[in-house]
């Protein structure tokens, strides 16, 4: 399935990909882990398998979110996400990219927006391939810079980078 | 649309979600119901 408009990131809360999410034969959730999951990590596989097997996947892993957006905020965030998409799938980029832009300063750690941003800016460093190791080195150059230039969300800057 | 729903949790219903289905169609979660499913979401970047 295609979630284009970020459906799934407004309904689950989820700030990074890849994601994995258990639901229950009933609809209930009963594990989520946003970000990182992996088919190649065996700790993620054995939760799967647990799951399966009609056992407790076990704890999911904790929220160690540096700060956490009120309601306004978040959904002044989402809306600029996907105006921002918007704009974008009409040809207005340099607007999109403002949008974006505005809804990363309130949200420096979301992952979703940064990577929209990179894939609109870096185009290079996603096709054919996406460069990982360049998002690597990307992520926390970017981060030190916007510290420095004073935004790192609502809660100030409590999680030093490098 | 813009929903201002609190966003699920573990040990909640998971919402009912439409999304279209890569060849065509569409598919919403709640169609799945009876079987454990394992939602897997990834990006292209």
């Amino acid at each position: 399935m295609a979630d284009e408009h970020g459906l799934t990131s407004r309904l689950l809360d989820y700030k990074a990909v890849p994601n994995g999410v258990l639901v229950d034969t009933d609809g209930t959730i009963r594990y989520a882990k946003y970000g990182g999951f992996s088919v190649d990590k065996p700790e993620d596989v054995a939760v799967v398998e647990r799951f399966l097997a009609g056992e407790d996947p076990g704890p999911s892993p904790a929220n160690n979110a540096a700060y956490t957006l009120g309601p306004v905020e978040k959904e002044l965030v989402d809306t600029k996400l996907r105006f921002g998409r918007l704009l974008d799938s009409v040809g207005k980029r340099h607007e999109a990219l403002s949008e974006w832009q505005t809804a990363l300063h309130l949200d420096p750690d979301n992952l979703v927006i940064r990577k929209q941003i990179w894939s609109v800016r870096y185009p290079e460093r996603f096709h054919p391939e996406i460069d990982w190791a360049w998002q690597k080195e990307q992520l926390p150059k970017e981060r030190e810079a916007e510290i420095a230039a004073g935004f790192c969300g609502p809660d100030g800057c409590p999680v030093p980078w490098g | 649309m813009a929903t201002t729903q609190a966003p699920a949790r573990v040990g909640d219903t998971l919402p009912d979600i439409t999304l279209p289905k890569l060849g065509g169609g569409e598919l919403n979660l709640s169609d799945l119901r009876g079987k454990r499913v394992l939602l897997y979401m990834w990006g292209s970047w």
